[in-house]
């Protein structure tokens, strides 16, 4: 299946947790080449009360964090869905990645963003790096909201924009068509951008 | 150590050549590539010495057809010249090439490469100048193939039609600005020592201190050229009509420049900030949402801008990205509040956003209705409100800017910097009004100028203008740089400008064009005009476009006047060194137009004066100086002057423009310049013939400049108009012929070529055509056509596509055209002894075009495929072989001609039928014959030809194959015969690869064919055998169901099939079937015995035996070779048996072949070991009877094997116990036997009955004498019986009644017959039983 995908994938999100999670094992299961990354100083989850959060660095492994929230209080993070997401996560990868770091990773094709801020960062995180390797990167931007319902939305459309992608030969040349038909198709009107490594 | 590395290197090298062989031979493209990363390898790591060798090889792969060997032929490139930059100027004429292949990943691929090589290049040049204040010859070359390279990026920038392509070239030009440009954070001097590591980034400034190739203030020059490229495709809705990923990269590629380069802030700003207006059209087009968000972010990034030159822009920028948040309905009222408000906050620029909000409708008022309703179809809203009364709306803008200015410098000097800021800011349009309007208030005589700026103008100019020029030039100058944002702190704004008048602000702009045009016949004009206005339209950036629409606007067209100078501003920029500026006072122009409505007239209209910057007329103006003597006058008597040359047919007019320059400079502010007349000279043919050419080469030769400026494609619209217009002979061709092949590539050959043809076939299609002037013959198009073609071929080298590309593309193919292929194609060689290389290669040029040509060309399909069949025919070996892997290959799958090959080839072989059956009457040497047919029919019907008369042609090359072999027969038979059917049967034994239901024909023939051809079908079936494989259902029903006569060839097919590897079931079944039903042949199972079982062999054994030795050898082979699931059907030992089991009798085996069959088996003594051979002797000796052979095999064995004899004597003493001598035949091999392993069988024959030891001692008497010795030692005497003893005479003891008996017998027998010897002994057996 894997062979049959031309392009190299991102999801980023802040935390790189649950949007960009949830759409990394959606299109991993399709046979996507798919990483994720988050953009935020921290991996931040919500706590007990909203100014609480558990915040973790980038890097701990979501079993780790899964195993902690459990320890604090295993009914409340069971009910607001963390343990579950957490859970999943761990199917996926070892531990949350933070964009800005992981340069090493090497050249993406398409970084998909869920929040028009991640977009921004990740634009200027583009510029600043200036590999000089003149190779385009298409940056597309869908926001939906961070919560699991909005997760699930995020990951389907980016799914189904990442499928028309594959259609066609080169995004260069067909982006503003595909954009079209998306909006066409679901009602959404993604923004891209395009950087270069 | 020298010999180790030496053998090493040659190692590597024969590696190379092999993966390198290998790439090309390739069919698949993963093995390809596999092949060149290995090839890479050793280039790279193992032993770069070979990179100078293998690097043109290397070169070659750039016409390979598939696109990732292309790929990742620049991936290559890429990979050498980043680890061994002194390749650079080798690889760069590949680069150049795949920049513009039609594939756009090789595109992308080839600009990335270039683009990081270029960066390499230009640091080393660089750097090298700095140290060692030189270059070295190897750098030199490779910069000046870089600048090939990065002009051929400019235009791709603009022109590629990938947008993919496109982003890359516009990213490169972003990295060429920020080369160009100085780093304001970096150190301004290079580092004492050259360094080795990246750490310090690169900085122009270090240039400062002098370079002997670059010169920092050219390459700032050049990067502001390229800043003014990527913002006019920017400017104004511009952004709507270019692709949404381009936009993109342009608003982010813009604002990475403006952040990092403040000079060039302010240049970049007033552009995206231009935008904002169009902000809710933007944001409306779908497509173009992504653009705002860049926009967005464009802004926020130069915000965060610290350097000083960005201050004055912050609130704008702020103010700017509040109205992007703004809603879409409540626009208009919002920024009507929001200007206000703005106004009020920074009252040093009151006008200012005026200012800027007008910039844009007045560019939209440009445009047609047409393109304003098409724009209004995408864009769906709005336009109407930026579409407004413009001409109210620029008088108050004027008078506002006009107010402001004054206000300012009312202010005094400290008020510079605003005036500079609020000019840099105010739209080009009502710029050019203030300039304008302060024309009237210059002073009579010119103010002081600054040496420098005269100069400069001078040098820059054609002509010695008059010295008001330089005033005037001067204050263009300064309003110029500080339009363009350069700080410009000089105080050169004369006092004068302030006071105004209004009136006639726009009668210089409209007088002089309406002299001009009271100076012409009306009603050309107007069609003159059409016909240029309707080009420039659709991409208005080419500079000769503005001119010609500024010199033929009609009075009517006031709307499109109005605009022009404000426009122009940014083109003219781009070409003319920094004084170029137009604004309203600019209107130098030229113009080539070709009135192809207005028969009989052909007008050049160049208008010569004056203030402008010296590029764009120089090309023209300085021909005309050369040319025309009266030029000269323009020194002397007036600044300006017209020429004009009213037209009779085919003429050409020069028509000068009355400017308002001269209203200007004789600045007395009289405005009456349409009164004065203009002188008017007529140039007779010839010397208008001349101007022509000379125009032509001046036009040609500005190639470099258009191309990267982007207007390429109207130049070549443009020109081929032009030539179509012009009446001058073929010298005119040759020209333009010159110039197209003397840089195929770099002068867009193709384009202009495509553009040409395409504008003569319109001409010579239109009914109108014949009479224009009657430049054209009818022949022109395919005149020039050919032309083109020939000199393609002969100028380009045969791996280069531009021919095939020229063919494929043309409006349509002359006849001359496809001669000229078949010429290519099927060169007329009669040297035997094979082609150059350099021809060889021209065919497979000529081939592939006409591959494309089938594929492309469906009117010309037939001709073309008759080009290839017929060179499949060709009698050298090599044409054929390439033409026949094309027509097998490639055009066979093609079902629409798939019928015709069949149908050819199959004639083709049936040619060969009448091999050296044929007479010699009909013998006419035809092939030109040939082509005069074809011509004839192609002339009744171009296009449309049917199968029919295809067909009949090739009758004729059948015909023509027949009678040149005919003259070949009288030389060597046999051998021209073979290599004869070859040559025609080549063919259909490449289809069979393809259709294998064609191989039953020649089965079918195989009979009736000469004996030539036959061996010509042992030679080639092999092959095609292997090809096809055993798993055909087609070879499979051949073989159970075979033609009549064809068994020899049947044999031959089983023998290939099995060779490498083991039958399938299948194809033993139908052999088997064959077997039993039609040929009883058992050579016929021979090649699927090792796929029989022992129980299948054995029955046949008999009949394999029975073969000839040569077989029954292949046969043992196979039997003993087995299959690998199986094993063998016999073992040796089981061999040997079953060899003995044969009664020859029975078995109806003539006893000699089995004892050959025998031979055959002792001859392979690694197979029929000494152990075979015991355990056989052993199975051998337990049967009764003994086989017939047994005695011999015997002798053999010990023969073969000495250290069998104990194992012998064994066997013998058995024998004996078995009475050895009760069968004669046996018996007499048994003695034999026993003779020849003396001494060893001594003990057996002691073990003899006295009787038979004595007969044995009758039959070899020689061995008496030995036996008695041995038996006389006393340890054998003892054991012996007394009866053996007697016998040996060893006992003294007179038994004569046995002695006699048996002595006359004995002595009997051997003198008669040994018949006699068997009933002898049988008697004497039963005489001594009784």
């Amino acid at each position: 299946m894997q062979g049959k995908m031309k392009l190299r994938y991102a999801m980023v999100c802040a935390s790189n947790q649950n949007r960009s999670m949830e759409a990394h094992a959606l299109l991993q299961k399709r046979g996507f080449n798919v990483s994720s990354y988050g953009t935020g100083a921290h991996v931040k989850l919500p706590g007990p009360s909203i100014r609480e959060p558990n915040i973790y660095k980038f890097g701990t492994p979501y079993r780790s964090m899964f195993e902690d929230l459990k320890r604090k209080d295993p009914e409340l993070y069971k009910r607001n869905g963390l343990l579950q997401m957490l859970k999943r996560n761990v199917a996926v990868k070892e531990a949350p990645q933070r964009w800005q770091e992981n340069a090493a990773d090497g050249v993406f094709d398409v970084i998909f963003t869920f929040e028009a801020r991640v977009f921004d960062i990740v634009i200027e995180d583009l510029q600043n790096r200036d590999l000089g390797l003149m190779k385009s990167v298409l940056v597309v931007n869908i926001d939906v909201k961070d919560n699991h319902e909005g997760a699930a939305i995020g990951a389907r459309l980016a799914l189904e924009f990442c499928r028309l992608l594959e259609t066609v030969d080169t995004w260069e040349d067909e982006i503003d068509n595909v954009v079209q038909k998306f909006e066409k198709q679901h009602r959404r009107r993604p923004i891209y951008s395009v950087g270069f490594y | 150590m020298e010999m180790v590395g030496m053998i090493a290197t040659s190692r590597f090298r024969e590696e190379a050549i092999s993966y390198l062989n290998d790439a090309k031979l390739h069919t698949d493209t993963s093995a390809k590539t596999n092949m060149l990363k290995r090839l890479k390898e050793i280039l790279l790591h193992r032993d770069p010495s070979l990179l100078n060798e293998f690097i043109p090889y290397l070169l070659e792969l750039q016409t390979e057809r598939s696109a990732p060997m292309r790929n990742y032929l620049v991936q290559m490139i890429q990979e050498i010249c980043l680890k061994y930059p002194e390749q650079i100027s080798k690889v760069a004429p590949v680069l150049l090439t795949l920049i513009h292949d039609d594939v756009p990943a090789v595109a992308r691929h080839a600009i990335s490469t270039s683009s990081s090589l270029f960066r390499i290049t230009f640091e080393q040049v660089a750097l090298q100048g700095i140290y060692s204040g030189q270059l070295d010859a190897k750098l030199q070359e490779s910069w000046e193939w870089m600048t090939t390279l990065k002009d051929a990026m400019y235009s791709a920038s603009k022109e590629h039609k990938n947008d993919g392509v496109r982003l890359l070239a516009i990213k490169f030009i972003e990295m060429v600005i920020l080369l160009f440009t100085p780093e304001p954070n970096g150190s301004t001097q290079p580092p004492p020592v050259p360094q080795k590591s990246e750490k310090t980034a690169f900085n122009v400034a270090w240039l400062h201190g002098g370079h002997p190739v670059l010169d920092v203030g050219s390459l700032g020059q050049e990067a502001s050229r390229n800043l003014s490229l990527l913002l006019d495709q920017l400017r104004g809705t511009e952004v709507l009509k270019i692709p949404g990923p381009v936009a993109v990269v342009l608003v982010n590629s813009l604002a990475s420049i403006g952040k990092q380069r403040p000079s060039l802030y302010g240049r970049v700003l007033p552009v995206l900030l231009g935008l904002v207006p169009n902000w809710e059209v933007i944001k409306g087009v779908q497509a173009t949402s992504s653009i705002a968000q860049a926009l967005k972010n464009a802004f926020l990034n130069l915000l965060k801008c610290t350097h000083s030159g960005a201050g004055p822009w912050r609130e704008r920028v702020v103010s700017a990205l509040k109205r992007m948040k703004e809603g879409d309905a409540a626009e208009p009222i919002v920024n009507q509040a929001k200007a206000e408000k703005l106004q009020a906050v920074d009252r040093a620029r009151p006008t200012q956003e005026n200012g800027i909000m007008d910039e844009h409708p007045g560019k939209r008022a440009r445009l047609s209705p047409a393109q304003a309703d098409s724009r209004e179809g995408k864009s769906g809203c709005g336009m109407e409100n930026y579409g407004g009364s413009v001409d109210a709306e620029l008088d108050t803008d004027l008078s506002k800017a006009l107010d402001s200015i004054r206000t300012l410098l009312a202010k005094g000097e400290e008020a510079v910097t605003s005036v500079d800021c609020y000019i840099a800011r105010i739209s080009a349009e009502v710029l050019a009004d203030v300039v304008i309007e302060n024309m009237k208030n210059l002073p009579h005589l010119p103010p002081a100028v600054s040496p420098r700026a005269t100069s400069e103008t001078k040098s820059g100019l054609p002509f010695n203008l008059g010295v008001p020029f330089s005033a005037v030039d001067t204050l263009e100058q300064s309003l110029v740089s500080s339009f363009s944002g350069q700080s410009f702190a000089s105080s050169i704004h004369p006092p004068e400008l302030v006071p105004i008048t209004s009136d006639h602000r726009r009668d210089p702009r409209r007088d002089p064009r309406r002299v001009e045009l009271h100076h012409m016949d009306l009603s050309a004009d107007v069609k003159l005009e059409e016909s240029v206005v309707d080009v420039p339209n659709s991409s208005s950036t080419d500079t000769i476009v503005h001119m010609g629409e500024e010199s033929f606007s009609t009075p009517s067209a006031d709307e499109q006047m109005s605009f022009i100078p404000g426009i122009s501003q940014t083109h003219v920029s781009k070409e003319t060194k920094d004084i170029s500026i137009d604004g309203p006072v600019n209107t130098v122009g030229m113009s080539l137009v070709t009135a192809s409505e207005a028969p009989q007239i052909h007008n050049v209209a160049i208008s010569l004066p004056n203030l402008t910057g010296p590029s764009s007329p120089q090309p023209i103006s300085s021909p005309l100086h050369n040319s025309v003597q009266q030029v000269d006058a323009i020194d002397e008597v007036k600044p300006l002057v017209s020429i004009a040359v009213e037209s009779v047919p085919s003429s050409v007019a020069v028509v000068g423009l009355k400017d308002e320059v001269q209203g200007v400079a004789l600045s007395g502010a009289t405005f009456q310049c349409a009164s004065t007349p203009v002188p008017v000279v007529f140039l007779n043919t010839d010397e208008q013939i001349v101007l022509w050419k000379v125009l032509l080469q001046r036009i040609l030769g500005s190639h470099k400049q258009v191309a990267s400026s982007g207007g390429n494609e109207l130049r070549f619209t443009l020109l081929a108009r032009f030539l179509l217009g012009s009446d001058a002979d073929d010298e005119v061709w040759e020209i333009l012929l010159t110039h197209i092949l003397a840089d195929y590539q770099n002068h867009r050959g193709h384009d202009l070529v495509l553009h040409t043809l395409y504008h003569l076939y319109a001409d010579q299609r239109s009914p109108k055509g014949e009479s224009n002037g009657g430049a054209l013959t009818p022949f022109a198009y395919e005149k020039f056509f050919l032309s083109v073609a020939e000199g393609l071929r002969d100028t380009l080298p045969p791996t280069d596509k531009s021919l095939s590309k020229l063919l494929g593309e043309a409006p349509v193919l002359p006849m001359t055209a496809l001669e000229l292929l078949e010429g290519l194609c099927n060169p007329r060689v009669k040297i035997k002894d094979g082609l150059e290389a350099p021809v060889v290669e021209r065919i497979t040029q000529g081939l592939s075009a006409v591959w494309s040509l089938i594929l492309m060309r469906p009117p010309v399909r037939s001709e073309c495929l008759h080009i290839a069949l017929k060179c499949t025919v060709h009698e050298l070996e090599e044409v054929r072989t390439k033409a026949i892997r094309l027509v097998a290959n490639k055009l066979y799958p093609l079902n629409y001609i798939s019928q015709s090959i069949e149908d050819y080839a199959m004639k083709m072989l049936h040619t060969v039928l009448d091999m050296g059956n044929h007479d010699l009457n009909g013998t006419v040497d035809s092939p030109a014959n040939d082509v005069l047919e074809l011509q004839d029919s192609k002339a009744d019907q171009v296009t449309d030809r049917g199968p029919n008369s295809r067909t009949s042609v090739s009758d004729q090359y059948v015909a023509n194959e027949n009678s040149g072999e005919e003259e070949e027969h009288k030389n060597g038979k046999i051998l021209v015969s073979v290599h004869e059917a070859q040559r025609c049967m080549s063919l259909y034994f490449a289809l069979c690869t393809k259709k294998h239901s064609l191989l039953r024909e020649i089965f079918d023939i195989y009979e009736r064919s000469p004996k030539a051809v036959k061996q010509a079908v042992h030679k080639h079936m092999p092959v095609l055998i292997r090809t096809i494989g055993s798993s055909s259902l087609d070879v499979l029903q051949i073989i159970s169901n075979p033609p009549a006569g064809s068994k020899n060839l049947i044999f031959l097919v089983l023998h290939v099939l099995t060779e490498l590897s083991a039958p399938p079931p299948e194809l033993i079944a139908a052999v088997k079937q064959l077997y039993e039903s039609r040929i009883k042949d058992a050579k016929l199972l021979v090649p699927i015995l090792s796929s029989l079982s022992k129980e299948e062999v054995l029955p046949i054994f008999p009949r394999l035996v029975a073969l000839p030795a040569p077989d029954f050898k292949g046969a043992l082979d196979r039997i003993l070779q087995g299959s690998v699931h199986t094993g063998p059907a016999l073992t040796p030992a089981e061999v040997l048996i079953a060899i003995h089991g044969i009664d020859p009798e029975r078995d109806h085996v003539p006893l000699s072949m089995v004892k050959d069959a025998c031979a055959v088996c002792f001859q392979q003594r690694t197979v029929f070991t000494q152990q075979v051979l015991a355990k056989v002797l052993n199975q051998l000796v337990e049967q009764t009877p003994l086989p017939m052979l047994f005695m011999r095999t015997v002798i053999q064995a010990v023969g073969s094997f000495r250290s069998l004899v104990s194992f012998v004597m064994e066997i013998l003493s058995r024998l004996v116990s078995k009475q050895i001598w009760k069968w004669p035949n046996l018996w007499i091999g048994f003695l034999k036997c026993a003779e020849q392993t003396q001494p060893h069988s001594f003990h057996v024959l002691l073990q003899l009955p006295a009787l038979h030891l004595e007969k044995a001692l009758i039959r070899h008497p020689n061995i008496r004498v030995p036996l008695t010795k041995h038996a006389s030692k006393p340890a054998v005497r003892s054991t012996l019986p007394r009866s053996t003893l007697l016998v040996l005479e060893l006992a003294q003891d007179v038994v004569p009644s046995e002695t006699v008996q048996s002595t006359p017998a004995d002595v009997s027998t051997p003198a008669s017959n040994p018949d006699a010897e068997t009933q002898v002994s049988e008697s004497a057996k039963t005489g001594h039983l009784a």
